[in-house]
C-alpha cells in the first residue's frame, strides 16, 4: 500500500513536527502548505494528524512529512510521543494572543527533551494579517527565538498565504546542508515514524 | 468440507494403549490393547478408549445399567441402525442431542452432566464401561470400551521416569478411577499436548507425578445463550423458551449463519469418522492446533521430573455470530412503555431495543434525556416537569456566576479566562458545516458557547478540554435549547469523563484495554502492530476521545452513541466497535508495506467511510465470542468487556 498517493523518488526524506497552543494556527498552517487552501473553521486537531508534501531544494527532491498535533496542554503527553525521531520542528504561536507567545518556552522544554538534540527548529508567528491585534513585537519574537537557537524567526498568514511555504522550504533547506554535509543519506524506512529506534536525548543547553 | 467445524472430531488418537486387569477368579493378569482417542463436538471433549476385537472377558451383567455414554457402530466405521429402545431408558429427552428431523446419528449421544453423576458408583470400574455398541450387541460380546468427558477427569497420575512404557491413571471427579492406560507403544507426551488444549493442568502439590485437571470451558453454550439473552431478546424473540424446550435445535436455528459448522453437524453423511485413515490425522490435528491461533496458546516448561512437559494453556473462540440489527424503536413503542402517570415501564427491554436498532429520530429528544441520565426512568410527568424546573433553575444560577465576571476581574482569574478562549477557539470551527452552526452570527454558536463555559463552572476541576464542543454538539443541536443540552451533556459527561483526565489516565487504560482485547481476539494482528511501531494504537485515540463523533455522519453518530448509552452488553462496547473497525481495516492495515504513518493516515482516512451497522453488528458478535469462552479468557479480558460478574455469578450458582 502506498497511501500518499504519490510514489515519485525522492532524495531526501524529513519528519517535521508541528507544535504550539491550542488555535494558533497549525492545522491551517499544514493545510495551506500541503494543499493551498485556507479552512476557516478547521476542526480542532484531535491526537495527531500528518501530512506528506514534497518539494525541491537545491536541485534536489524533498519529500517533508509534516505531523500536525493537538495544541491543548492535556494531550502533550500523547504528542510528545510523536517528536522522537523528528528531524524538524515548526513551533508556532498566535501574534494576536501573548499567551501562546509565551508558552512558546514550554514547547521548547518538551522539544530539548524529547527530541534529538541536534533537531533543527523554526519559530512561527502566525495570524500576521491581524495587524491591529498583534500583541507582540518582531524583535520580542525574534530575541526568544535565538535564545532558542531556531534556524530563523518567520512571521506567517496561514489565511493571506504569506510564508507559509517558505518557512517549510528554510527548514527544508537547513536540514538538507545538515544532513549532505554529514553525508546521511535518509532512507525513507529509516528516518520517520515512530518506528525510529533512536532513543530521545536529553539536551543540557538552554 | 470444513473439518475444523465438524461436529465430532478426532484430536488424538493413539493405537497400543493397553489395559491390564485381573479376571475374577483367574490369577493371570490380562491385557487388553485398544486405541485411545481424544475427541470433541461443538462443546464438549471427550476421551475414549476402544480395545481392539478381540475380547478377553465380558464384563458382569450388571454394568449394563451404568452405562455412561454410548460409543457406536459408526465409530468404528459400520453403518448398522442400533434399536434406539436399547440405550433409550437411561436419556431423557433433554439430554438428547439430535431432534429428529435433523437426523443425526442415532448412536451419538451427549450426555448430561446429571445423568452422569446420577450413573456413577462406588465401584470404580464400571463407570466407565460402556456396553452399548451395535457391534457388542450383535455378538454378544460387550466392550470395555470408556468415554469420558474430559471435564470429569479429575487428575492424572503419571508413571515415573524410567518405566518400560508410560502409564497414566485417571481419577475422576467423583473419586472413582479409570483403568490404568499403559502407552505400550509411545504417545503419551503427545496425549498431554492434546489434552492441555482442552483443560488445564496443574502439578498437583499433595500428590507427586499427579496433575490437577479443571474444565477450561463448562457449559459454553449455556453462557452464550445467557449473554444472548442478556441484551439479544429482540433480535431472538422466542429463544429462551424455544431454548429450554430443544436447547439445540434452537441454538441451531438461531446460528443459521454459522452454516458451515452446523452442516458438518447434522447431515450425518458427512459427520466426519472418528476412526480416519492415517494419513488425514495428522493434518486435522494441525488443523485444530492452527485454529487456535499463535498468542492464545502459551507454552510452559515444567519443572524437575517431567522434562518436555508443556502446559498448554488457550482459550478457543467459537465462530463469530452476525447478529442481526433491529428497526429504531417508534413513537408508537415507546408511548406504549409509558405507564399513565409518565413512568418508563420495561426499561431493560427497551434498552435492549435500543441497543439494536437506535431510536426513531423524532423520539430523539426525549429518550436521550433518559439515556443520558437526565431524567430517571421511574419519574412520572410531574416529577419530570418538577425536575425541570429546578435543573433549569440550577443551569441559570452557575451561568450567572461566570456572566457576572467583569472583563476587569477575568484579568485577575486566569483558569477562567483560559477556559473561554479555548472554548472561543473551538466553538468557531465546530461542525460549522451543519446548518445549525453554520454562518457568522448564528446563535447557536453562543449556545455552544454558553453550554460549554457553563460547565467549567459545574466541574471546574475537569474545566474545558478539546474534543468537549464536539460531543455537546449533537446533542445541543438536537435539544433545541441550552438547559436540557447541558443537563445531557452532564449525563455524557459522566460517562466520559475519564477520557479529559488532566494526566490522560483515562485515556491510557482504554488503550491499554482495546490492545488486551486486539491481542486476546487477534494475535497475529497484534503481531503485526508491534511490528509497525503501532502498539499503542495512537491511531484510535481520536476514536476514542470523542466516541467516534468524527468518523460517522451526524445522523449515524446519534444511533452509534445511543447504543453505547444503554451500555449493553458491557460497559466497554465502544472497545469493541474500535475492535470491529479494525477488523474490517486489516487487510489494508496488514499490509507489508503500511507501517506506522501509513496506519495512522488510512485510520484517520476512514471518517465518513464506515458503514454503521455492519460495524456495529461486527461489534456484537465479538462480545458474544468472548461470552461464549468467558471461562477461558484470562480475567483482564474478562473484566475489560465486563464478563467478570457474570462468570462469578455463574459459579456461585453451580455451587
Amino acid at each position: 500500500m502506498n497511501p500518499n498517493n504519490d510514489t515519485e523518488p525522492y532524495d531526501y526524506l524529513f519528519k517535521i513536527v508541528l507544535i504550539g497552543d491550542a488555535g494558533v494556527g497549525k492545522t491551517c498552517i499544514v493545510q495551506r502548505f500541503k494543499s493551498g487552501v485556507w479552512v476557516e473553521s478547521q476542526a480542532s486537531t484531535i491526537g495527531v494528524d500528518f501530512c506528506m508534501k514534497s518539494c525541491e531544494v537545491n536541485g534536489k527532491k524533498i519529500k517533508l512529512q509534516v505531523w500536525d498535533t493537538a495544541g491543548q496542554e492535556r494531550f502533550r503527553t500523547i504528542t510528545q510521543s510523536y517528536y522522537r525521531s523528528a528531524n524538524g520542528v515548526v513551533c508556532a504561536f498566535d501574534l494576536t494572543r501573548q499567551s501562546t507567545f509565551l508558552n512558546v518556552e514550554k514547547w521548547m522544554n518538551d522539544v530539548s527533551k524529547f527530541c534529538e538534540e541536534n533537531v533543527s527548529k523554526l519559530l512561527i508567528g502566525n495570524k500576521c494579517d491581524l495587524t491591529e491585534e498583534r500583541a507582540v513585537s518582531r524583535e520580542e519574537c525574534a530575541k526568544v527565538g535565538s535564545y532558542y537557537s531556531v534556524v530563523d524567526y518567520i512571521e506567517t498568514s496561514a489565511k493571506d498565504n504569506t510564508n507559509i511555504e517558505a518557512s517549510f522550504i528554510k527548514l527544508a533547506t537547513v536540514l538538507l546542508e545538515k544532513h549532505s554535509s554529514s553525508n546521511l543519506q535518509q532512507e525513507p524506512n529509516t528516518v520517520f515514524g515512530l518506528g525510529s529506534r533512536t532513543k530521545p536525548v536529553k539536551s543540557t543547553c538552554c | 468440507m470444513d473439518q475444523k467445524s465438524s461436529a465430532k472430531m478426532v484430536v488424538y488418537e493413539q493405537e497400543g494403549v493397553f489395559i491390564h486387569f485381573c479376571i475374577p477368579g483367574s490369577d493371570d493378569d490380562k491385557m487388553l490393547g485398544g486405541i485411545l482417542t481424544i475427541f470433541k463436538d461443538d462443546e464438549h471433549s471427550y476421551l475414549q478408549w476402544k480395545p481392539y476385537d478381540n475380547i478377553v472377558t465380558p464384563p458382569p451383567a450388571e454394568h449394563e445399567a451404568q452405562v455412561l455414554s454410548v460409543s457406536s457402530s459408526a465409530v468404528v466405521g459400520e453403518d448398522k441402525q442400533l434399536d434406539s429402545s436399547a440405550f433409550n431408558h437411561e436419556i431423557t429427552s433433554e439430554m438428547r442431542l439430535p431432534t429428529p428431523e435433523v437426523a443425526l446419528d442415532p448412536d451419538w449421544t451427549m450426555v448430561a452432566k446429571d445423568a452422569k453423576k446420577e450413573s456413577s458408583t462406588d465401584e470404580s470400574f464400571d463407570l466407565s464401561m460402556d456396553v452399548l455398541s451395535a457391534e457388542s450387541q450383535e455378538s454378544n460380546s460387550p466392550q470395555y470400551t470408556f468415554t469420558i468427558p474430559l471435564e470429569d477427569i479429575r487428575c492424572i497420575k503419571k508413571s515415573k521416569k524410567g518405566v518400560a512404557w508410560a502409564y497414566l491413571l485417571l481419577e475422576l471427579a467423583d473419586g472413582a478411577s479409570l483403568p490404568t492406560l499403559h502407552f505400550h507403544q509411545g504417545g503419551s507426551k503427545k496425549f498431554w499436548k492434546v489434552l492441555e488444549r482442552y483443560v488445564t493442568t496443574t502439578k498437583s502439590l499433595r500428590q507427586e507425578n499427579t496433575i490437577e485437571i479443571t474444565p477450561l470451558n463448562q457449559n459454553a453454550l449455556t453462557q452464550s445463550f445467557d449473554q444472548l439473552n442478556l441484551f439479544g431478546d429482540s433480535s431472538f424473540p422466542t429463544l429462551g423458551g424455544k431454548f429450554l424446550e430443544n436447547p439445540l435445535t434452537s441454538t441451531f436455528n438461531h446460528f443459521s449463519k454459522v452454516t458451515n459448522f452446523l452442516q458438518d453437524f447434522l447431515n450425518p453423511a458427512e459427520t466426519t469418522p472418528l476412526t480416519r485413515p492415517t494419513n488425514e490425522r495428522a493434518s486435522l490435528i494441525d488443523d485444530a492446533t492452527e485454529a487456535v491461533g499463535s498468542s492464545r496458546i502459551q507454552f510452559k516448561q515444567e519443572g524437575e521430573g517431567s522434562a518436555g512437559f508443556e502446559v498448554i494453556t488457550c482459550a478457543e473462540l467459537g465462530p463469530r455470530l452476525h447478529p442481526q440489527r433491529g428497526k429504531p424503536i417508534s413513537p408508537e413503542y415507546w408511548t406504549s412503555h409509558k405507564d399513565s402517570e409518565g413512568r418508563i415501564t420495561e426499561v431493560e427491554q427497551i434498552k435492549k431495543d435500543i441497543f439494536r436498532g437506535g431510536v426513531d429520530p423524532s423520539l430523539r429528544k426525549e429518550v436521550w434525556k433518559y439515556l443520558l441520565g437526565y431524567y430517571k426512568w421511574e419519574m412520572t410527568s410531574c416529577e419530570i416537569s418538577e425536575l425541570r424546573r429546578n435543573k433549569e433553575e440550577d443551569y441559570y444560577r452557575m451561568k450567572l456566576q461566570w456572566k457576572s465576571v467583569t472583563p476587569d476581574q477575568e484579568t485577575r482569574f486566569t483558569p477562567l479566562r483560559e477556559n473561554k478562549s479555548l472554548i472561543d477557539k473551538d466553538v468557531t470551527r465546530t461542525d460549522r458545516t451543519r446548518t445549525f452552526y453554520e454562518g457568522k452570527e448564528n446563535v447557536s454558536l453562543k449556545l455552544l458557547n454558553d453550554v460549554l463555559v457553563t460547565y467549567c463552572m459545574y466541574n471546574f476541576d475537569l474545566g474545558y478540554v478539546q474534543g468537549m464542543s464536539d460531543l455537546l454538539s449533537p446533542i445541543l443541536e438536537l435539544m433545541g435549547n441550552e438547559v436540557d443540552a447541558f443537563w445531557c451533556f452532564v449525563g455524557y459527561m459522566d460517562i466520559v469523563q475519564h477520557n479529559f483526565d488532566v494526566n490522560q489516565n483515562g485515556m491510557k487504560a482504554q488503550l491499554r484495554d482495546l490492545r488486551t482485547l486486539i491481542q486476546f481476539l487477534d494475535p497475529t494482528f497484534f503481531d503485526n502492530l508491534i511490528e509497525k511501531d503501532s502498539k499503542n494504537l495512537y491511531f484510535c485515540f481520536r476514536w476514542l476521545l470523542l466516541r467516534f463523533k468524527r468518523e460517522f455522519s451526524f445522523e449515524n453518530i446519534q444511533t452509534l452513541w445511543e447504543v453505547i448509552w444503554t451500555g449493553l452488553p458491557c460497559d466497554n462496547f465502544h472497545l469493541l466497535i474500535c475492535v470491529a473497525l479494525l477488523d474490517t481495516e486489516k487487510p489494508i492495515l496488514m499490509d507489508k508495506d503500511c507501517g506506522f504513518t501509513d496506519i495512522l493516515k488510512h485510520v484517520n482516512g476512514l471518517s465518513g467511510k464506515i458503514d454503521l451497522q455492519l460495524t456495529l453488528s461486527k461489534a456484537e458478535g465479538i462480545y458474544l465470542q468472548l461470552a461464549t469462552c468467558q471461562r477461558d479468557l484470562s480475567d483482564t479480558v474478562r473484566d475489560v468487556v465486563g464478563l467478570s460478574k457474570q462468570t462469578k455469578r455463574k459459579q456461585e450458582n453451580e455451587n
